[in-house]
C-alpha cells in the first residue's frame, strides 16, 4: 500500500498546503488542505500513483471532474479547481465539516419521517441540478452524503470517473458498501441514465425509513444479484409507522425496470413535497396525482411509462376508491403520476426557487421553539431495559460505550453523560440530547493461546500483552528445543481473567539421562512394546512413543508391530528418544472397511482420550469442508475472511470512495 | 499430438500476467495449462506463474505413480485407468495453497490470484479443470464449442436469464470473476471429461480472456478452421500460424489485455 502521509506538509502548485489525510478510496486519496491564496480550508483529492499511469482512466477522471466543476448547487460539494498537469493530477473541493449519512444512520438507526423528507428533498435537488447538466452521480450511497450540523445535506463524489477497468477482479468474498445501493442496470453492466441515481436514492430512503438495507447478503455477488432479481420486503412490514405514501415513493424509486421508476428527480421531488405537506397522502393512480405537480419528463426526454404489470400491489392503500378491481390493480402499478406539459421556462424558475426554498427551510428549523427536558437516571439499569428502549428517539441520541468492569455485571449501565436529573433544551426531531451510556462489558477475559514450541522471550511478552502475569519455570525436554516453551498452566484455550498468572515451562533441552539400547519390538504387540518402553517409572520412560502408522498385512497379525523407526542393532540412543512404529491392522480382506485410522499420533504422558478427540476433530472439519464446498458449488459464495481485500477490488471496480 | 502456445502482452498493459504450460508427459499424454493472473503490479504474474508451475509439478508427480515403468516418452497411460479428475482437483488444491500462502507472505502480493484452465489429454480422453474465466474450447467439424463454464458474474446473469450471452460478451463488468486460485484457503475446480473420439479429429483451444474479449467467436472459429496452406505445411507449422493469427487478431481488436492462446491438434 502506498504511504500517503509523505504528501502531508507539501504545498501543491504553491497554493494548496496538505495538512492531513482524510480519506482513502479505490482510486484516490483525499487530504484536508489550506488554500493559501483564498485563505480557506479545502479538500484535495489526488489520484493514486498506481492509477496515474492508466492514461485512459486519468483522462476520464479529469474530464468528469471538469464537468462536475461546472456544477454549482448548495447541496453539492463544490469543485474549485482541477489540476491536469502531467506529473500532478488532483482536484480541489469544498471542505465539508460534517459527518456522512452512513455514520449518522449507524448512530440513529431508522430516521424520523421529517428527517427522511428533508434529506430526500435536498438530495433530489442536488440530483435534479446535476441531471439537468447531463451528469449522473452513479454512486449515490450514504457514504457520499454529507450531513452538516444545521441539517443541510451535501452530496459529494459527484460523477467522479468510475473506472472502465478491464482488469480481472475477483469477488469470491464478502464486501461491505458499494453494491448495496447500485441499480439493477448497474448490477448487470447495462447502460445507465439519471434514473439509476433515483434507484440508489430509493435504497437509501428504504434504509433511512426501516433502519435496514433492502438487500443484504454475505457477499457482493449475492447482493448484486438481489438488486437485479429480488423484490424487497415492503418497508411497512418492517416499520409499520412508515406512512403509506413514503412506502410508495420508496418502492416506486426502487422499481427494477427504469421505465417504471420515477423518470426524473423533479418528478420524485414533487411526490416528496406532496407528502411533506400531507404525510397521510396516498398516491393511487396517474389521475390522482397531486394537481399542483408538474412533470418534467419532457425536459428529460423520458418516455411515458406504460401502465404495465404490477410489481407492488398497493393492497394496504387506505384510500381505495370503489373502482373496478381489475383496473385498480393495473393502474396502481403506475401510482406515480405522469402529467405531461411543462415548459422549459418552468425549469429555470424551479432552478432559482430551489435556493430560496432551502433557505426558508433552514430558517424554519432554527425558528422552532425548544422544550426543556429532564435527563432520566439510567445508571444501574440494564442497557436492554425498557427505560432505555423507550427513550424518545426524536429527543435522545443514545451512544453506548462498553467498558470492562469487575463490579458491574455485563450489560448494566455504569455511568451516563449527562447525569440523571440534568436539564436539556431539545426540539423533538431537530435538536437532540446526546446521551452517552457506559455499559459494563463484564469482567475482561482473555483466551490463552497455544505457546508450545515458541521462544520463551516472545511468549513472556505476549502473556504480558494479554494482561496476564507470566511466571517462568524450567524443565528438561526431549522434544522441545532449549529456550522454547514446552507447555503452559493452564492449558491453551483456557479463558482467564485479566491479571491472572500463567506459568510457562521453558525447555532446558535434553537431559543427560544416559543412553539406551533400542530393543527389537518387531513381532511384539503394541501394548507389550509399550510396557517395555515405559519401564517402571512412567515419568522417565526408556523411549517415547512417536507416530504409529497402521498398515494392513496378510502375514502379521492385527495389532503386532511390523517395523520400528530406530534400529535395534544400531548405536545407543538418548534415553527418552522418540520411536515410530508401523503396526498391522490385520489382513486386507478382513479389514475392508478398517475402523482404525490410517495414521494417528499417540503421545505418552497425556491421557489416551486426547488422541480420540483429535481424530474426531479432524473428521468434523472435513465434513464441514465438504459442506462448504457444496455451498460453493451452488452459488460460488465464499464465507471466509479477507473481506478487506475484496472490498478494495470492488471499490476499485465501482470506483467507490469511502472517506 | 502436436501443440503450440503463445502469450502476448497485448497493446495496453504494462506487464504480462498470463502464464501457460504445454508439455508432453507420456507418449499419449499432454498437459496444457493457462493461467491469467491478477492483483497489483507484480502479484498477477507471480500468481499465474506459480499456479501453473505447482499445478504441473503436482499433477506430473501423481501421474508418475500410476505410469507404467519405462521412459515416459515410450509408454502410454491408460486413458480410463485412473480417476484423472481427482488428480486434477488435487493439483488445483496444491496450486491454490501455493498462491494463497505466497500472497499471505508479503503485503505487496496481498490479494493476488489467478484463473486456471487445464486440459489433460490421455489418449482419446480429455480431462479438464477450470477456475475463473479462462476457457477451453473444442473445435471440430467446423464448430467451436466452449467446454468450460466461466466462473464469472455475468455468467450468473446469463444463467438466471438477466443477460443474453451476447450482452454478456460485451458487458463492461464481465471482468468480475467469482472463483479464483489463491484468493481463498480452498477452492474447488469444475471437472470436465470428454471422449475425444466422438469428435474425430479437431483442436483443443485454451485461452485467456484477452483473446475472447478482443476477437469474436466467429473470427476465432474462422482462423481455426481455415484450410489456408494446409497440406503444404507440417501440422506443427499450421498450429503455430493459427495461434499467431489469433494473437494478432486480438491485438487488432484492441489488445486491451494479455493474450494467451494454446492450440492442440488431435
Amino acid at each position: 500500500m502506498e504511504n500517503f502521509e509523505k504528501y502531508v506538509g507539501q504545498i501543491l502548485d504553491k497554493r494548496y498546503k496538505l495538512s492531513r489525510v482524510i480519506g482513502i478510496g479505490g482510486m484516490a486519496v483525499v487530504f484536508e488542505a489550506q488554500d493559501l491564496a483564498q485563505k480557506r480550508t479545502v479538500a484535495v483529492k489526488m489520484i493514486k500513483d498506481e492509477i496515474a499511469s492508466d492514461t485512459q482512466t486519468v483522462k476520464r477522471f479529469i474530464n468528469e471532474s471538469k464537468a462536475v466543476s461546472m456544477l454549482s448547487h448548495p447541496n453539492i460539494v463544490s469543485v474549485y479547481d482541477v489540476s491536469v498537469r502531467d506529473d500532478l493530477k488532483y482536484i480541489v473541493m469544498e471542505y465539508v465539516d460534517g459527518i456522512t449519512l452512513k455514520k449518522y444512520m449507524e448512530k440513529r438507526g431508522a430516521l424520523s419521517f421529517k428527517e427522511i423528507i428533508s434529506y430526500a428533498e435536498q438530495i433530489l435537488r442536488a440530483l435534479e441540478h446535476a441531471h439537468s447538466k447531463g451528469i449522473i452521480h452513479r454512486d449515490i450511497k450514504p457514504q457520499n452524503i454529507m450531513l452538516l450540523k444545521n441539517g443541510r445535506i451535501k452530496v459529494t463524489d459527484f460523477g467522479i470517473a468510475k473506472l472502465p477497468n478491464a482488469e480481472t477482479v475477483t469477488m469470491t468474498d464478502k464486501a461491505i458498501g458499494t453494491v448495496y445501493y447500485i441499480s439493477p442496470e448497474q448490477a448487470s453492466g447495462k447502460p445507465i441514465d439519471q434514473r439509476s441515481d433515483l434507484y440508489s436514492l430509493g435504497v437509501m430512503l428504504y434504509e433511512m425509513a426501516t433502519g435496514t438495507l433492502p438487500f443484504n447478503a454475505e457477499n457482493p455477488v449475492s447482493v448484486a444479484l438481489m438488486q437485479v432479481n429480488d423484490k424487497p420486503r415492503r418497508p411497512r412490514e418492517i416499520n409499520p409507522s412508515i406512512p403509506i405514501g413514503l412506502e410508495q415513493i420508496i418502492l416506486g424509486a426502487m422499481e427494477k425496470n427504469p421505465e417504471y421508476r420515477f423518470q426524473s428527480a423533479a418528478q420524485m421531488l414533487r411526490h416528496i413535497q406532496q407528502l411533506k405537506s400531507d404525510p397521510n397522502f396516498v398516491f393511487k393512480t396517474r389521475r390522482d396525482a397531486p394537481a399542483a405537480t408538474v412533470d418534467t419528463e419532457a425536459a428529460f426526454g423520458a418516455k411515458e411509462r406504460p401502465a404495465g404489470k404490477d410489481s407492488h400491489e398497493l393492497r394496504d392503500a387506505k384510500a381505495n376508491k370503489p373502482e373496478k378491481k381489475s383496473r385498480r390493480r393495473r393502474e396502481s402499478r403506475s401510482m406515480l403520476p405522469i402529467i405531461a406539459g411543462v415548459t422549459a421556462a418552468f425549469l429555470v424558475v424551479l432552478g432559482i426557487s430551489t435556493v430560496y426554498l432551502i433557505d426558508t427551510f433552514l430558517q424554519a428549523q432554527e425558528a422552532a421553539s425548544p422544550d426543556i427536558i429532564t435527563v432520566p437516571d439510567l445508571t444501574g439499569k440494564s442497557v436492554d431495559d425498557d427505560a432505555v428502549k423507550n427513550l424518545d428517539k426524536r429527543i435522545f441520541i443514545v451512544e453506548v460505550e462498553e467498558a470492562y468492569s469487575d463490579s458491574f455485571p455485563k450489560g448494566v449501565i455504569m455511568s451516563q453523560q449527562p447525569a440523571g436529573g440534568e436539564k436539556r433544551k431539545v426540539i423533538a426531531g431537530e435538536q437532540y440530547c446526546t446521551l452517552k451510556l457506559t455499559v459494563s462489558a463484564g469482567v475482561e477475559t482473555v483466551v490463552l493461546p497455544d505457546f508450545t514450541g515458541r521462544d520463551n522471550r516472545e511468549v513472556e511478552m505476549e502473556i504480558r500483552k494479554l494482561g496476564l502475569i507470566p511466571e517462568a519455570r524450567y524443565e528438561f525436554s526431549v522434544g522441545v528445543e532449549r529456550g522454547c516453551v514446552i507447555r503452559t498452566e493452564p492449558k491453551p484455550r483456557t479463558e482467564l481473567r485479566v491479571g491472572e498468572t500463567v506459568v510457562y515451562y521453558i525447555s532446558r533441552g535434553e537431559e543427560e539421562r544416559g543412553k539406551v539400547t533400542v530393543p527389537n519390538f518387531v513381532g511384539m504387540t503394541a501394548s507389550a512394546a509399550y510396557q517395555i518402553m515405559v519401564g517402571e517409572d512412567p515419568s522417565d520412560p526408556m523411549l517415547t512413543l512417536g507416530r504409529v502408522t497402521y498398515e494392513p498385512s496378510s502375514t502379521v497379525p492385527k495389532g503386532v508391530i511390523i517395523s520400528q523407526s530406530l534400529d535395534p542393532a544400531g548405536d545407543q540412543v538418548p534415553r527418552g528418544a522418540r520411536i515410530d512404529f508401523v503396526v498391522s491392522s490385520g489382513s486386507p480382506e478382513t479389514t475392508a472397511a478398517p475402523q482404525l485410522p490410517n495414521e494417528s499420533e499417540i503421545d505418552i504422558g497425556t491421557d489416551g482420550g486426547k488422541n480420540q478427540n483429535r481424530g474426531n476433530g479432524n473428521s468434523n472439519n472435513s465434513s464441514n469442508n465438504r459442506n462448504n464446498n457444496n455451498n460453493n458449488r451452488n452459488n460460488d459464495n465464499r464465507n471466509s475472511n479477507g473481506g478487506n481485500r475484496i472490498r478494495e477490488l470492488f471499490d476499485w471496480f465501482f470506483g467507490g470512495f469511502d472517506s | 499430438m502436436f501443440f503450440f502456445g503463445k502469450t502476448d502482452i497485448g497493446l495496453r498493459r504494462g506487464s504480462n500476467q498470463d502464464s501457460f504450460v504445454a508439455v508432453s508427459l507420456y507418449r499419449n499424454t499432454v498437459l496444457c495449462v493457462v493461467c491469467d493472473g491478477m492483483g497489483g503490479a507484480n502479484g498477477g504474474n507471480i500468481a499465474s506463474k506459480l499456479a501453473a508451475e505447482v499445478f504441473h509439478k503436482t499433477l506430473a508427480e501423481s501421474l508418475a505413480k500410476i505410469a507404467p515403468a519405462g521412459n515416459p516418452q515410450d509408454v502410454d497411460l491408460d486413458p480410463k485407468g485412473a480417476d484423472y479428475g481427482a488428480l486434477l482437483k488435487n493439483a488445483v488444491s496444491a496450486a491454490n495453497s501455493a498462491v494463497y500462502t505466497r500472497a499471505a507472505s508479503s503485503a505487496e502480493l496481498r490479494g493476488m490470484g489467478t484463473t486456471l484452465v487445464a486440459a489433460l489429454v490421455v489418449g482419446n480422453m480429455l480431462y479438464a479443470v477450470n477456475i475463473g474465466d479462462s476457457r477451453l474450447y473444442i473445435g471440430a467439424d467446423g464448430e467451436l464449442t466452449q467446454i468450460t463454464r466461466d466462473h464469472s458474474y455475468v455468467q450468473y446473469l446469463v444463467d438466471i436469464g438477466k443477460l443474453t450471452p451476447e450482452e454478456a460478451a460485451k458487458n463492461p463488468i464481465r471482468n468480475i470473476i467469482t472463483r479464483s486460485v489463491g484468493n481463498e484457503p480452498e477452492v474447488e475446480g469444475d471437472i470436465y471429461t470428454v471422449d475425444l473420439s466422438e469428435y474425430g479429429h479437431g483442436y483443443l483451444l485454451l485461452c485467456s480472456d484477452g483473446l475472447t474479449n478482443f476477437l469474436s467467436h466467429e473470427k476465432i472459429s474462422e482462423i481455426l478452421f481455415s484450410k489456408e496452406g494446409m497440406g503444404k505445411k507440417s501440422l506443427e507449422e499450421t498450429l503455430r500460424e493459427k495461434v499467431e493469427r489469433m494473437v494478432g487478431g486480438a491485438n487488432e481488436g484492441g489488445g486491451g489485455d494479455n493474450i494467451t492462446v494454446l492450440l492442440l491438434g488431435f
